[in-house]
């Protein structure tokens, strides 16, 4: 199997210290990433009610065909799935994602994923050198791995396999075994994932991770503590021309750094490329850094580990907004950030964890003898010395680092706060046990998408050009590119097949209109087959508002399926892709419902049905501006302060379920199922009873 | 825009402006940052200043261009809800006009960034005006408890 795919995947069953293959053939329908990822632990994980840390838990790891290509904005991907540790008061069945280096090096190894089960009796790490695979001993008395933070377990790995110093850039193997000048692709957990921790992250290279989901403890759980992989190979795709006239074709609006244009609020600026290329600007205060083969360079030298391609805003989110929020903007948030992911702990768990254990310190509810004890400094809450032992007791699981490791969830109802802290929202998480990321009232696809979900869906797509651009152009005193019809029409024109503007309608009655129920349904399709899937990163598409094209529009839908063809010979369009993805998203829903998924439990938590703002001294209206269509014609408009309706709500769902061919217990129906190719699915739930 | 001069506190005024507030006196800001938008609690003038120290968009607003992009953050306190609670809870007064004078006079089109920074400016003149009225050097270091040593 060419065309983009490298054929096979590497099962590693750790109990029996045994590897096979699988056939990536036998898993083409679903595409790649996601797609395959859940097909493969659908068929190895038999009983998909098993907990997170059950050796019989499947973890994959997955590529798509764009991988490893020159495609724009997701050739360096990679797809974690398996049941997660983090998910709250169920660990759901879950993905996360990370960019680097890894999925290349997996492909040329001759890989398209890998799937990890059982449990070994003692640390170990898998050593993947194109076809060889090792499962070696990471114990004390081994490679001596076990313990080590992210960072110095991976330079000890790049020691191990190039078996030099790993910044000098010799040739791994010999003349007939495959050359490559480049440090195996790594990914790993750190002292948190060792320790079991819920909020554990799998991190690569200092800085890439996959951090919601737990998939950090999994790792700890199976006693695995990093994958490593170097491939000398190479990658076939089916047409080389065609991939360099779409590259040719996306030049013009995504990186032609000959000629910088002006940008838009808020929106992708191209400096950090053209730094890195010497190109039109190179004033920028740091170095452009990114994922393989990727043009956008997100990663801007965040990181001081000095191994690229260091850490994205979300890392630094935790030091940024603690240093920030509590006076000490003085505080190296880089230095911070690098202290988060040598420990492998999950970023944005932190955005949701300190302001609340702040608030219970200072209601005299946490602290030295109070009700929850504790000794940790809070009184220096922002300070480096503050941030190193905070994160030290969460991965060490030390003082409340105990009951945090277990995410704020369950360190929340451990120590009887959770109903009172989730309803008034001083603690915000947004559901099931994932932390508030952007806002479910204002933000339906969002917020909703969660609430069907598993997880904070971290999918930017609306988010970018309706509520950031949009919000962006008052607060910084600009103007508006387009009219709000003008945007919709813009937008709606690609949202196929249905090409409805009225699905942008974010007024208080369009977010539960019909309208928004195919838009939920369209954005849970296009994110889990083509991004997810073929696995374009989700800072790369949906391109919706482009600075640099004439008239602003964006490659969406072209960009899609643009390179997804070219790399595999297919000719599948847009929709095609669509198709894929409502199949792919109801293999995961019947997976859920395997693990106990009910309607009740497809919920926001509460103070997002009571609170419109947070209570302060002062509350106030903050810009949230999104398109809304109001005494019949469009506006941007302020939807901030309002809070959901529990019988909207719920009638939403009644009506998304009829929509996706649901029953009215929110699990895939028979007919659905088979329609979508998924009979074998449909057995196995009529088996359970669940339909 | 130039700020107004404030008149110095007396002990008993700078006091009550930098003391460290209860929960029930916080504050509350919104930082805008490409990876989500969180809302920020505030215990302290000086934690409101330093938070306002977040928003980098002087270095990247440019006239009639925006750069930065993603990188940009904006930190985001409703000038009025801030001179609320400056009156109220910290019981200045003369901050809470000089905010709400600076914030009207930046026309509506001009967008938050001058409204800002005129806020940090003068509340960053009450905050200095202050450690000198009480005879502290804000730069000198915390005295701290050893973080290390605290959960022993």
């Amino acid at each position: 199997m060419a065309n983009g795919y490298a054929g096979k995947i590497l099962v590693v069953d750790l109990t029996k210290r045994a590897t096979s293959t699988l056939k990536t053939e036998d898993y083409k329908d679903f595409g790649g990433g996601h797609g395959i990822g859940s097909a493969v632990f659908f068929d190895l994980c038999k009983d998909k009610t098993v907990k997170a840390f059950d050796p019989a838990n499947v973890v994959t790891i997955m590529t798509g065909p764009i991988q490893a290509t020159m495609a724009p904005y997701g050739s360096g991907r990679a797809e974690v799935q398996g049941i997660g540790a983090q998910g709250y008061p169920i660990e759901w069945f879950t993905r996360s994602n990370f960019g680097g280096r890894f999925a290349g090096q997996l492909k040329f190894a001759g890989w398209d994923g890998i799937a990890v089960t059982g449990k070994a009796d003692k640390p170990v790490w898998i050593d993947i050198r194109d076809g060889n695979v090792a499962i070696r001993d990471a114990s004390a008395s081994g490679d001596g791995l076990w313990g080590l933070d992210t960072v110095e377990a991976e330079k000890r790995i790049y020691e191990l396999v190039r078996g030099k110093d790993p910044v000098d850039w010799t040739i791994y193997g010999g003349r007939d075994s495959g050359r490559s000048a480049l440090n195996p692709g790594v990914v790993g957990c750190g002292p948190a994932g060792e320790n079991l921790g819920r909020v554990a992250s799998l991190i690569h290279e200092g800085g890439g991770g996959a951090g919601q989901g737990g998939f950090g403890g999994v790792f700890g759980s199976k006693n695995l503590k990093a994958i490593s992989v170097i491939g000398t190979g190479g990658l076939d795709i089916a047409d080389p021309k065609a991939m360099m006239d779409a590259r040719k074709w996306a030049q013009e609006a995504i990186w032609d750094i000959r000629e910088l244009k002006p940008n838009l609020p808020g929106m992708w600026d191209m400096r950090p490329a053209a730094a890195a290329d010497g190109g039109a600007v190179r004033d920028i205060a740091y170095r452009g850094n990114g994922c393989l083969a990727c043009t956008k360079l997100c990663h801007g030298g965040r990181s001081s580990t000095g191994l690229a391609p260091g850490s994205h805003c979300f890392d630094t989110w935790y030091s940024a907004q603690s240093a920030g929020k509590w006076g000490h903007p003085e505080v190296d948030a880089g230095a911070a950030a690098d202290r988060l992911q040598r420990l492998g702990i999950n970023a944005w768990e932190g955005s949701v964890a300190l302001p609340w254990l702040v608030s219970l310190y200072k209601k005299g509810i946490l602290g030295p003898g109070k009700q929850i004890d504790s000794q940790l400094p809070f009184d220096q809450v922002g300070t480096d010395a503050f941030n190193k032992v905070y994160l030290e007791a969460v991965a060490y699981r030390k003082d409340i680092g105990a009951d945090l490791a277990e995410g704020v969830a369950r360190a929340a109802e451990k120590w009887g706060r959770y109903e009172e802290d989730t309803t008034s929202g001083t603690l915000a998480l947004c559901a099931h046990g994932y932390a508030h990321h952007y806002d479910a009232r204002t933000e339906s696809e969002w917020g909703f998408g969660t609430a069907l979900g598993e997880r904070d869906i971290n999918e930017h797509d609306i988010t970018w050009v309706l509520y950031w651009y949009t919000s962006f152009v008052p607060l910084m005193g600009a103007k508006h590119v387009k009219t709000a019809k003008e945007m919709v029409e813009m937008i709606g024109s690609t949202l196929l097949p249905y090409k409805d503007p009225m699905m942008l309608d974010f007024s208080d009655e369009g977010i539960y209109s019909d309208a928004m129920v195919k838009l939920v349904s369209w954005h849970r399709a296009y994110t889990r087959f083509w991004k997810q899937s073929a696995m374009y990163c989700d800072w790369g598409i949906a391109d919706w508002l482009n600075p640099y094209t004439k008239d602003y529009k964006g490659l969406t839908p072209e960009i899609e399926p643009k390179f997804y063809n070219a790399v595999t010979g297919q000719h599948i369009s847009f929709e095609d892709g669509m198709s894929m993805g409502t199949k792919i998203w109801n293999l995961d829903r019947a997976i859920w419902a395997l693990q106990g998924r009910t309607r009740d439990l497809d919920k926001l938590d509460e103070w997002q049905f009571r609170t419109g703002a947070p209570a302060a001294h002062s509350t106030y209206e903050i810009p949230y501006v999104m398109t809304v269509f109001e005494n019949g014609e469009w506006k941007y408009k302020n939807v901030w302060g309002r809070h959901l309706d529990h019988a909207k709500f719920e009638d939403f769902k009644t009506r998304y379920y009829k929509f996706e061919g649901w029953n009215e217990k929110g699990i895939p129906t028979r007919a659905t199922l088979e329609k979508h190719g998924l009979a074998k699915v449909a057995d196995e739930l009529a088996a359970a009873k669940k339909i | 825009m130039m700020a107004a001069v404030l008149t110095p506190p007396s002990p008993q005024q700078a006091e009550r402006i930098v003391r460290e507030l209860d929960y029930d006196e916080r504050f509350g800001g919104y930082l805008y940052k490409a990876s989500g938008m969180v809302n920020v609690t505030l215990y302290s003038l000086e934690s409101t200043i330093g938070f306002l120290g977040k928003d980098n968009t002087a270095d990247t607003v440019e006239e009639g261009s925006c750069f930065g992009g993603t990188n940009v953050q904006i930190a985001y306190v409703q000038p009025a809800a801030a001179a609320q609670w400056i009156e109220e809870v910290l019981g200045d007064g003369e901050l809470a006009d000089a905010i709400r004078e600076a914030a009207a006079e930046v026309p509506e089109e001009r967008g938050y960034q001058p409204a800002m920074r005129a806020m940090r400016e003068l509340m960053s003149q009450r905050f200095v005006q202050c450690m000198e009225v009480l005879g502290i050097d804000p730069d000198a270091e915390d005295e701290q408890v050893p973080a290390e040593e605290a959960t022993q």
